[in-house]
């Protein structure tokens, strides 16, 4: 849990200067698409990956 | 009883958060700033509340929630009064930093405060006090926009909020049940060591990397986005983190109702994929309305997102009992921030 919590918080920290740097050079929209996008991706397929394999276990013990 | 005043504490301090968020393209286009300086600017914010994150936790942990709050909330309101006020960038980056000290404080002494009354009456509440956190950032932002599209000068119209929360919230934390005797909480084992993640917590982080990412960029650029790029005047530009702040709080205030009937992992599905729509409508919106629906559906979508990832890793295998109480009341408030 102090590991998602410190994982969050770095997450909260870089999320500003990121984008604004990104924003500098390629503009706002291509920075909140660009940055955001891929992440949420990311986050989206770890999320259904992590689902998967908590539930097989439920679903072998069925 | 107690449960209804610390709600109230929630929506105060955000109350007063809230009405800086929608004023950072005034202060930006003030001062001069570039999209990056600008960025680094709002740096100070985190920064301070990451160094006084090691700090904070012993001295909340001795003094007690209530006494927290009596003090911190105080101190938060007058400190995000202050960036208003700062003649450049490096003076925005300072101001936010203080800002940043005493909202480590509060957002503890707030979620210590919660737990404790669950506790003690038998009863469960910190979603609704978070959904309260998101309510009052709605509003907050709402009174930010409504000074903007008027035209009051971020000098005015946050410290306009701040004397508001200044009268409400003390009065509120006052009233607030006497800390319990302290001790219990520092008795407990503190944290030692490191350890290596498995696959599953890194999963477990970098789907809250997500949620948080989103939520500080929702924060910071909705309203520098809707005003810059789509060409929002200057009170519908500060709409776009108030939309994001309502949907957010009605996520909160059914989440756990929502969880319970239909299950921690569809919730997950359905609410990620919604935040994935928002956010293309945020990025793909050919002009104002389509992105304030892609704020809402985003705020909508990431509101159970960090809860659901603490929650997976407290219960994932291999983790350790909750360390302290201390991170427990950290990973609460990431959840709300």
């Amino acid at each position: 849990m102090a590991l998602v919590s410190l994982v969050s918080l770095v997450g909260f920290l870089l999320t500003p200067p990121i984008i604004g740097s990104v924003a500098e050079l390629f503009g706002l929209r291509a920075a909140l698409g660009g940055l955001l996008l891929p992440i949420f991706i990311v986050a989206i397929a770890v999320a259904f990956t992590l689902a998967r394999r908590q539930s097989a276990p439920v679903a072998s013990a069925a | 009883m107690a449960s209804r005043l610390i709600m109230a504490v929630f929506f105060v301090q955000a109350l007063a958060f809230g009405a800086w968020l929608p004023r950072i393209p005034d202060i930006q286009a003030r001062l001069g700033l570039s999209a990056a300086e600008l960025g680094y600017a709002l740096l100070g914010l985190p920064v301070g509340l990451l160094l006084a994150l090691p700090f904070v936790s012993i001295i909340v942990g001795r003094t007690g929630g209530r006494t927290a709050v009596l003090w911190s909330l105080p101190a938060f309101i007058i400190a995000i009064c202050l960036p208003a006020f700062a003649p450049n960038g490096v003076v925005l980056f300072l101001a936010l930093a203080l800002a940043g000290l005493a909202m480590s404080t509060i957002e503890l002494g707030m979620n210590i405060v919660a737990d404790e009354t669950e506790k003690r009456d038998g009863v469960v509440i910190m979603s609704r006090c978070h959904g309260f956190w998101s309510l009052g950032m709605m509003v907050g932002s709402l009174t930010g926009a409504a000074a903007a599209h008027w035209g009051l000068a971020p000098q005015v119209s946050i410290p306009a909020v701040a004397v508001l929360a200044l009268l409400i919230g003390p009065a509120v934390a006052r009233r607030l049940p006497r800390d319990p005797a302290t001790g219990s909480a520092g008795s407990e084992a503190p944290v030692s060591g490191l350890f290596i993640p498995g696959a599953i917590m890194l999963g477990i982080c970098i789907v809250a990397l997500a949620s948080n990412i989103l939520e500080g960029a929702a924060a910071d650029w909705s309203a520098v986005y809707l005003r810059q790029v789509l060409g929002a005047d200057p009170g519908a530009a500060g709409l776009g983190y108030a939309a994001y702040s309502l949907l957010m709080a009605v996520g909160r205030f059914n989440g756990d109702w929502v969880r319970s009937r239909w299950g921690g992992v569809i919730v997950a599905r359905a609410c990620y994929a919604l935040a994935l729509a928002g956010l293309l409508l945020v990025v793909f919106a050919p002009d104002y309305p389509w992105a304030l629906a892609g704020f809402a559906l985003a705020g909508f979508g990431g509101s159970v997102g960090v809860p659901l990832a603490v929650s997976a890793a407290a219960s994932a295998p291999g983790t350790h009992p909750p360390p302290t109480w201390r991170w427990s009341h950290w990973c609460r408030w990431s959840a709300s921030c």
